[in-house]
C-alpha cells in the first residue's frame, strides 16, 4: 500500500486541486480572523483589555469555523481526485499490475483524509497567525480545545469514509461529484433541522395585553415542539451521529460528551469503510 | 509449448447477457496473439477478466501457470501490462509524470528508465505538454508506455489502432513488432481490423458470441486460406454446369462472377464454356484473406 500512497501523493502534488483547496482554506482562516477583528472594532470593543477578549472567546469562535465547511471541501476534493481514477481509467493500471482492491481502497481513503486534514490545518494555521495578534490567544480550557480538535479530526475521517464509499463505487466522476456535494448539503440541512428541534425551549412565553393597555409577559406554557423522552434521545443520537451534526457542535464548541461524539464518528468511519471496501472488491470495473 | 495465458471454460454473464461462454484459449509464449472477433463478441470482456478488472462467473484462467484462484496471481500480474479500451493515463499530467506515477505504483525505485521508455514510444519531445492535449495516437503510445513501465513479459492491447490515422497505425504496428522481437514480449492484441492484424500476428484466436471458434498459428492459417480464381463470365449457369462436369469446387458470387477453388486449365475452361455458349471475360487469381477466412468461420453476413 505504501507504493499506492506514494503514487497518490505524487499526483496530489502535481494537481492544482490540492493547492487551490489549501489556498481557499488558508484564505478563509485569515479572513475569518480579520473579519472578526474589524467587527469588534466597529462595535467599539477594546480588545486590548484581556478580560474583554477572554469573555468573548473571539479566537475560538473563528478558529473552529473550519468544522462547518471542511465536509463540503472533503466532498469536493475526494470526488474530484478519486473520480479522476475512473474518468481517466488509471485505476486499471493499479489492478492490472497486481495491487489488491483493498489496498487501492484504503490508500485512496487515507489520501483523501490526509489531503482534507492538510486543508483543515491550512485554515487553523492562517487563522491562528492572523487571529492571535489581533484577537488575543485562546481563552477556553486547553482540554476542551484539544477535544474539539481531535473530535473534528474523527469527524473529518467519517466524512472521508462516506465520500470514498461513494466515489470508489461509482464509475462516473460527474455522478460522484453530484452525489457527494448534494449529499453533504442534505446532511447539513438534516443537522440544522435536528439542532433546531433539540434547541427548542421547553416553555414559551407569550405576551398579553393587560386591562390597563400595557403589554405584559404571559404565563409560560409548555412548548408543543419540545422533544421529550425517547424521541429526544433519538434526535440527539442522530444529531451526534451525523458528521454534519458533529460539525455544528465543534464549530460552536457546544458538545457535551466528546467521547460519545468520537465513538460515533469512528463507528461511521468503520461502517462506511467496511461496506465500501466490500462493495469495491466485488465491483466490475471497465 | 509454453503458454503465457490459458483459459479454461471461462464464462462471464452480465444479468441476462452471456458475454463469454466457456471460452478456452491458449496464448503461446513469445507470440503475437491476434484475438479476432466482431464488436460485442467478448474480446474486451476476456481482457477485463485476465487483467483482474472483473471476476469470471465460472471457469478459470492461468497466467504463467498460476491459476486465477490462487493468491499468487497478484504477483504474476506484475509481469503483465495492459491497455484496455482507452489508454489509462492521467490527462492533467505530462507524459513524463504519467510514467513517474506508474513507477510509484510499481515501486520502481528510480525514475531513470523514463527517458528510455518515452523514446521507445516516440514521446521524448513532449516536454510539459499535458496528456489532455495529445493526439489520439500519442495517447495510445503513452498508454503503451505506461503498460511497459513494469518491464512486462506479457502485453495486452485492446483495439490499439482504433481511431488512429494511417501514420498512427504504422507507428503502433512497428512498436508492437519491436517489443515482440527485441524485448521478447508476448503480445495479446484484440482487434477487428483484420488487415492490420494479419501484418502482426503469429497466432490467432477467433471468437464469436463469447465462444472460441478456432485457434491456430499464422502458418496454419496460411495453409488453411485457400487460393481461388475469380472468374467473370456471361452466364454463371453455364459456368456451373462446366465446373460440375470438371468436379471443381466453386462459389457463385453474382450473375456474372464466381470463385473457383481448384487449379483449372484456363484454355480448357474457356473451350468448355464456349461450347456452352458462354464467354469467359476475365480470370484473376486470389488468395483468401484473413477477412474472408473469418467471415467463413463465424458465419459471415448472417452475423452482421
Amino acid at each position: 500500500m505504501t507504493k499506492l500512497l506514494s503514487a497518490n501523493f505524487l499526483r496530489i502534488r502535481k494537481t492544482s486541486l490540492i493547492w487551490g483547496s489549501l489556498g481557499v482554506c488558508a484564505g478563509l482562516g485569515a479572513l475569518a480572523a480579520l473579519g472578526e477583528f474589524r467587527f469588534q472594532v466597529s462595535v467599539g470593543a477594546d480588545l486590548s483589555i484581556p478580560e474583554v477578549a477572554q469573555y468573548k472567546a473571539l479566537l475560538e469562535k473563528q478558529f473552529f469555523e473550519y468544522a462547518s465547511f471542511i465536509g463540503i471541501l472533503a466532498a469536493e476534493f475526494i470526488s474530484l481526485f478519486l473520480g479522476t481514477e475512473y474518468s481517466d481509467g488509471a485505476i486499471r493500471n493499479k489492478i492490472t499490475v497486481g495491487h489488491s482492491r483493498l489496498s487501492i481502497y484504503f490508500a485512496n481513503l487515507i489520501t483523501g483524509f490526509l489531503a482534507s486534514l492538510a486543508c483543515m490545518a491550512g485554515y487553523m494555521l492562517s487563522c491562528l497567525a492572523v487571529g492571535a495578534p489581533l484577537l488575543g490567544w485562546f481563552t477556553q480550557p486547553a482540554p476542551l480545545l484539544l477535544c474539539a480538535i481531535a473530535g473534528s479530526m474523527v469527524m473529518l475521517a467519517a466524512f472521508c469514509a462516506i465520500f470514498t464509499f461513494v466515489t470508489m463505487n461509482c464509475s462516473k466522476k460527474s455522478t460522484s461529484v453530484v452525489i457527494c456535494l448534494l449529499g453533504v448539503f442534505a446532511l447539513l440541512l438534516a443537522a440544522v433541522y435536528l439542532n433546531g428541534r433539540l434547541d427548542a425551549p421547553e416553555f414559551i412565553t407569550g405576551y398579553e395585553l393587560s386591562v390597563s393597555g400595557e403589554i405584559v409577559d404571559a404565563v409560560p406554557e409548555p412548548n408543543p415542539n419540545y422533544l421529550t423522552g425517547a424521541k429526544r434521545e433519538v434526535y440527539q443520537f442522530l444529531y451526534d451521529l451525523l458528521p454534519t451534526g458533529q460539525s455544528i457542535q465543534y464549530t460552536t464548541l457546544s458538545f457535551a460528551d466528546p467521547a460519545r461524539l468520537m465513538g460515533l464518528g469512528l463507528a461511521v468511519t468503520a461502517v462506511f469503510t467496511g461496506a465500501g471496501a466490500a462493495l469495491f472488491r466485488r465491483k466490475d470495473l471497465k | 509449448m509454453e503458454y503465457v495465458l490459458v483459459t479454461q471454460g471461462l464464462s462471464k454473464r452480465y444479468r441476462d447477457f452471456k458475454a463469454l461462454d466457456s471460452l478456452t484459449m491458449h496464448v503461446p509464449k513469445g507470440s503475437i496473439y491476434g484475438f479476432v472477433g466482431r464488436n460485442g463478441a467478448g474480446k474486451t470482456t476476456l481482457i477485463r477478466l485476465i487483467c483482474g478488472l472483473q471476476a469470471p462467473t465460472s471457469g478459470t484462467y492461468a497466467l504463467y501457470g498460476v491459476d486465477s484462484g490462487q493468491r499468487d496471481i497478484a504477483r504474476v500480474r506484475r509481469r503483465m501490462g495492459a491497455v484496455v479500451e482507452t489508454p489509462s493515463i492521467y490527462l492533467d499530467l505530462t507524459a513524463e509524470d504519467n510514467l513517474r506515477e506508474q513507477f510509484r505504483v510499481l515501486g520502481v525505485p528510480s525514475d531513470g528508465g523514463i527517458p528510455e521508455l518515452l523514446k521507445l514510444v516516440g514521446l521524448e519531445d513532449t516536454g510539459k505538454k499535458k496528456a489532455r492535449n495529445f493526439s489520439l495516437g500519442m495517447k495510445q503510445r503513452l498508454g503503451i508506455a505506461v503498460a511497459l513501465a513494469g518491464d512486462p513479459d506479457f502485453l495486452v492491447l485492446d483495439e490499439p489502432v482504433n481511431g488512429l490515422d494511417p501514420q498512427g497505425i504504422i507507428d503502433i504496428r512497428e512498436l508492437i513488432l519491436k517489443l515482440n522481437r527485441e524485448r521478447r514480449i508476448t503480445v495479446l492484441i484484440s482487434s477487428h481490423i483484420l488487415d492490420e492484424l494479419s501484418r502482426l500476428a503469429t497466432h490467432y484466436g477467433f471468437i464469436d458470441s463469447g465462444r472460441m471458434v478456432k485457434e491456430l498459428s499464422a502458418r496454419e492459417l496460411e495453409a488453411a486460406c485457400r487460393k481461388c480464381m475469380r472468374v467473370e463470365v456471361t452466364d454463371t449457369r453455364a459456368l456451373a454446369r462446366v465446373l460440375d462436369g470438371m468436379g471443381a469446387e466453386y462459389k457463385i458470387l453474382s450473375d456474372g462472377q464466381a470463385d473457383v477453388f481448384a487449379q483449372v486449365n484456363i484454355s480448357q475452361l474457356s473451350r468448355a464454356l464456349d461450347a456452352e455458349g458462354c464467354e469467359l471475360l476475365s480470370a484473376q487469381e486470389r488468395d483468401e484473406s484473413l477477412e474472408s477466412y473469418f467471415v467463413n468461420l463465424v458465419g459471415g453476413a448472417s452475423h452482421d
